[in-house]
């Protein structure tokens, strides 16, 4: 299921005619205001120094709010969940290697079925789960620790991982890592030195679906987190509740960098598969 | 290789250790306990809290799945139509345009309608500017379940534009050719040849959304509203947040399961009907 | 290839724990804030300054743990946890909490007394210091200021504002929507609002405020809420205290409930027509301290009592609490008022005097009364 890349007999299918023409133009222009629309009601607040009822538009434009990024809560808020999306990452991939490459190579019993479990928590209803393990964190002290918000941002983003290494390590022939062992390397070393490597990619692309699912996570981390340890969803989140419509906005856009940059890789590098996880960010 | 041993199978169970222990104690454990919570109030098992969410809740519930259905309804009654027509004829930057709520966090996709679909919102301004409507113009649907429906909509139309082209291109070019000959247009390409090819996937896409839209905080969070009915996630924060009626809020959460349970299991009906 | 992860890991790991805060040697006073980020920024940037300039030695931290009673629920849990835990040495030295969870915190033994302490200790006065939702809370707390929540109205529209719920009533039915309130869903002054009605429709308060709880008058309550419903139909429900705040400011809603403090800063930020006034309606609307107090095992028990005793000084109550915020003191009136300068006293009292505080400051019902009201809004009103 590839969805990149149409079918050999391109050219067949084309509209052809104005009507034709005229139709996807249209098409394109209604998605062009539909899409970008809301999006760019953000750019439009974030740069809204000073905007009060009655005026249609800002009264005054510049980029005052924008200036917060570097300075203060918003800062603080960005560098902290940078902090732990790249510890978060780190954790999933040191635990999900071991559980891919048995799953993949077959030596883990009961492999597939493992694979499953990790699928579980992005099939429930998120929000309980997480108040219940908030419950829990509070008795054993993780509650508004950065442990414990790592803990639950591995909970649904070690799936990323772990189906990705697997993939990845499932499609790295056996036979290579055969031949390394016939010529007498040992099972590490073989594992270390060709493996990994030829895995590389694989663990590129797992370390940024992990990396953005944590830096884009807000229920688990305004569960357990807030109000101690908050990150820039949560803070977007508090921002605009409060009516600081112009410091959510930017908050917002800055959230949407990591994943706009993604895409943009992903339309020339990457493969599509992975694009599939993203609905469930 | 042949199987593993024992000793090395014990290896890779140990292996396996971390990755399962937070599945365990930040998935599992939890779960269980919000499932024995629901039944317990001051210590003693109960229906108490049950019946408070029966009291209370009873008018959220049908309230959050009229919001998911109306949400699907729109994603899904223009996802096919439009991934059936860009399968017969591409568009690249329509396929592009269609990825990007992929990538933005549903936090923020909640903020971002909150302030296009608020009364005096930037929709309004962007229509203002183009000259389409006065100034005096406000939005009535922003906070109720239209506001909300578009928003899962659009956050959840481009998952399902992917799912749907993915299955889409996998339908043959003969059966489509062989439609055209017998003078179908796009409209009958797409409902006659490509919707039952991929009746499976599509199905699949229905329940991935149906259980993402009952179950959505985010964004019902961003686009809160202070009277009438609410989803009922949000009920949920109110009871565990505001009240710490973790017994109650814990019932809310498995009517939630039990809605989202719903629909995957009518949807492995249908396939177990195949 | 290995030594790249390795020093990766590493970095990481190094930023990790830096940014967790590990490795600090010297006394910090963390103090947690349940409230606004306007009170946060108070902490912040004027009374922690103030106290790290008469204690270099000493670090100061200060965190908000959000809005409403949720906030202080944070803090309430996180307190609760770590005592059931049995730890020594909290993590919390100073926590600003609300009424509500000040009197649950020192019901559930979480508290250390520490008034005695203080050199201004013979200044905090007021009932609302001896007792609190039917807890004795003597000793536990000081009240940094006293927030009172009152009806906004809009000059431009409303030419005589009413005095009294019966009148507000007849100016709702007259003016549909334009009146606003956030229900019991996103801060106390709805809820505090609500409270108001209650006490106007049954007529209670001595009872609802001091007790004891009396099954009765839960038939009672459920009408005054029913009869709120009907209210209701004519009034715009915000989001929010924020919510109303903005609705009044982008002139959707022409009077609203507020919390007096956020009004002057909204004001202050430029973020509200200054025209908005404020007005207290009889026979009342709650008042709500918001209390400092000292959790039983906080690491820095006398560091702690020293920053309250700073906040407690007059002088600071007059200038940063009374003049520059706007808020009612903390502490006892008489000792603060004759330090404020007449321009701040008369921007304090616009709108609402200290007569009008006086008669119509109300103080919050009994827990049990509290939620019971609370329920029955959520059942019957929604």
């Amino acid at each position: 299921m590839n969805a990149t890349g149409p079918p050999a007999p391109s050219l067949r299918g084309r509209p052809r005619g104005l009507p034709a023409l005229a139709l996807r133009a249209a098409l394109v222009a209604v998605l062009l205001a539909a899409i970008v629309g809301p999006l760019a009601g953000l750019v439009l607040w974030s740069v809204a120094e000073r905007w009060h009822w009655p005026a249609v538009l800002p009264q005054q434009v510049g980029l005052k709010y924008w200036a917060r990024i570097t300075q203060g809560d918003l800062l603080a808020a960005l560098t902290r969940g940078v902090a732990i999306a790249s510890v978060t990452t780190v954790a999933a991939l040191v635990a999900a290697i071991p559980v891919s490459y048995g799953a993949a190579r077959a030596r883990l019993p009961l492999g597939p079925v493992l694979l499953m479990l990790f699928l579980l928590p992005q099939a429930f209803p998120q929000l309980p789960v997480f108040a219940s393990a908030a419950v829990l964190f509070y008795r054993w002290n993780l509650a508004g620790t950065y442990a414990g918000v790592v803990l639950i941002h591995l909970v649904g983003g070690l799936v990323y991982a772990v189906w990705t290494m697997t993939a990845v390590f499932r499609a790295i022939g056996e036979d290579i890592e055969e031949a390394a062992i016939n010529l007498g390397a040992s099972v590490t070393r073989t594992f270390f030195r060709i493996s990994l490597p030829l895995a590389l990619p694989g663990v590129v692309a797992s370390s940024i679906l992990v990396f953005i699912y944590s830096l884009d996570e807000f229920t688990g981390t305004l569960l357990v987190g807030a109000p101690y340890v908050t990150t820039l969803p949560v803070y977007m989140y508090t921002a605009s509740l409060g009516y600081e419509l112009q410091i959510a906005s930017v908050t917002a856009l800055v959230l949407m960098v990591p994943g706009v940059l993604l895409l943009v890789l992903m339309e020339r590098f990457l493969r599509a598969e992975y694009l599939a996880f993203f609905g469930r960010l | 290789m042949n199987a593993a041993r024992p000793a090395e199978q014990l290896l890779w169970w140990l292996a396996a250790i971390p990755a399962t222990m937070v599945i365990i104690v930040g998935f599992g454990f939890p779960l269980v306990q919000s499932l024995v919570a629901s039944f317990t109030r001051d210590g003693v098992l109960t229906l108490a809290n049950y019946e408070l969410v029966y009291r209370l809740y009873r008018q959220d519930v049908v309230y959050t799945v009229m919001v998911a259905a109306a949400g699907l309804v729109l994603t899904f009654g223009i996802g096919i139509p439009l991934s059936g027509y860009l399968r017969l004829h591409h568009s690249q930057t329509a396929e592009f345009l269609l990825k990007v709520p992929l990538f933005v966090p549903f936090v923020v996709v909640g903020h971002a309608m909150r302030i296009f679909l608020a009364p005096r919102g930037t929709l309004l301004v962007f229509l203002h500017a183009l000259g389409l409507v006065s100034q005096d113009t406000t939005l009535a649907i922003s906070e109720g379940w239209i506001g909300l429906s578009i928003a899962l909509a659009w956050k959840h139309l481009a998952l399902v534009v992917l799912l749907l082209m993915g299955a889409f291109r996998g339908v043959g070019e003969e059966y489509l050719e062989a439609a055209r000959g017998f003078g179908a247009g796009t409209f009958r390409q797409i409902w006659a040849v490509m919707v039952p090819m991929a009746a499976p996937s599509i199905g699949l896409a229905v329940v991935l959304s149906l259980t993402s839209m009952l179950a959505s905080f985010s964004i019902p969070l961003m686009m809160t509203k202070g009277s009438g009915p609410q989803m009922l996630m949000i009920d949920l924060y109110h009871r565990y947040g505001q009240h710490g009626d973790f017994g109650t809020a814990s019932a809310i959460g498995v009517v939630s399961y039990l809605l989202a349970a719903g629909a995957a299991y009518y949807y492995l009906k249908g396939v177990a009907r195949q | 290839m290995r030594r790249l992860i390795a020093v990766l890991v590493v970095l990481v790991a190094v930023a990790a724990t830096g940014s967790a805060g590990y490795g600090q040697s010297r006394v910090t006073l963390q103090v947690a804030i349940a409230a606004d980020v306007n009170v946060v920024e108070v902490h912040r940037n004027f009374l922690g300054v103030a106290f790290s300039k008469n204690h270099p030695t000493v670090g100061f931290n200060v965190v908000g743990t959000g809005t409403g009673e949720a906030a202080s629920r944070a803090i309430y849990t996180k307190l609760k946890a770590q005592a059931d835990a049995g730890r020594r040495n909290w993590d919390i030295d100073v926590a600003l909490v609300s009424m509500r969870y000040a009197a649950q915190m020192a019901r559930e033994n979480l508290l250390h007394r520490f008034t005695s302490d203080l050199q201004f200790a013979p200044y905090v006065v007021g009932s609302d210091t001896v007792r609190a939702f039917g807890v004795d809370i003597k000793g536990y707390v000081v009240p940094m200021f006293r927030n009172q929540i009152a009806i906004a109205y809009n000059p431009q529209f409303v030419s005589k504002p009413p005095r009294t719920f019966a009148e507000l009533e007849a100016w709702v039915r007259a003016n549909p929507r334009r009146f606003g309130y956030n229900g019991i869903r996103g801060g106390v002054s709805g809820i505090g609002f609500t409270m108001g009605w209650v006490f106007y429709k049954t007529g209670q308060y001595d009872l609802f405020v001091q007790g004891p709880y009396d099954k009765a008058q839960e038939g009672l309550i459920r009408s005054s809420i029913e009869q709120l419903r009907e209210f209701n139909r004519n009034v715009t429900v915000t989001s929010g205290n924020a919510g109303t705040l903005d609705a009044l400011n982008r002139g959707e809603i022409w009077m609203g409930a507020v919390w007096v403090d956020q009004l002057v800063a909204w004001k202050n930020e430029g973020r509200m027509n200054p025209e908005i006034t404020p007005v207290l309606i009889g026979p009342g609307l709650p008042i709500y301290p918001l209390y400092l107090t000292v959790p039983r095992e906080a690491a820095n028990r006398d560091w702690a009592a020293r920053y309250i005793d700073l906040v407690a000084n007059p002088h600071i109550q007059a200038k940063v609490i009374v003049e520059q915020f706007g808020w009612y003191p903390g502490i006892d009136p008489n000792r603060v008022m004759p330090l404020v300068s007449e321009k701040a006293r008369a921007l304090l009292f616009r709108g609402v005097t200290a007569e009008d505080l006086a008669r119509y400051s109300r103080q919050m019902p009994l827990a049990e009364y509290y939620d019971f009201i609370l329920l029955a809004y959520e059942e019957i009103v929604r």
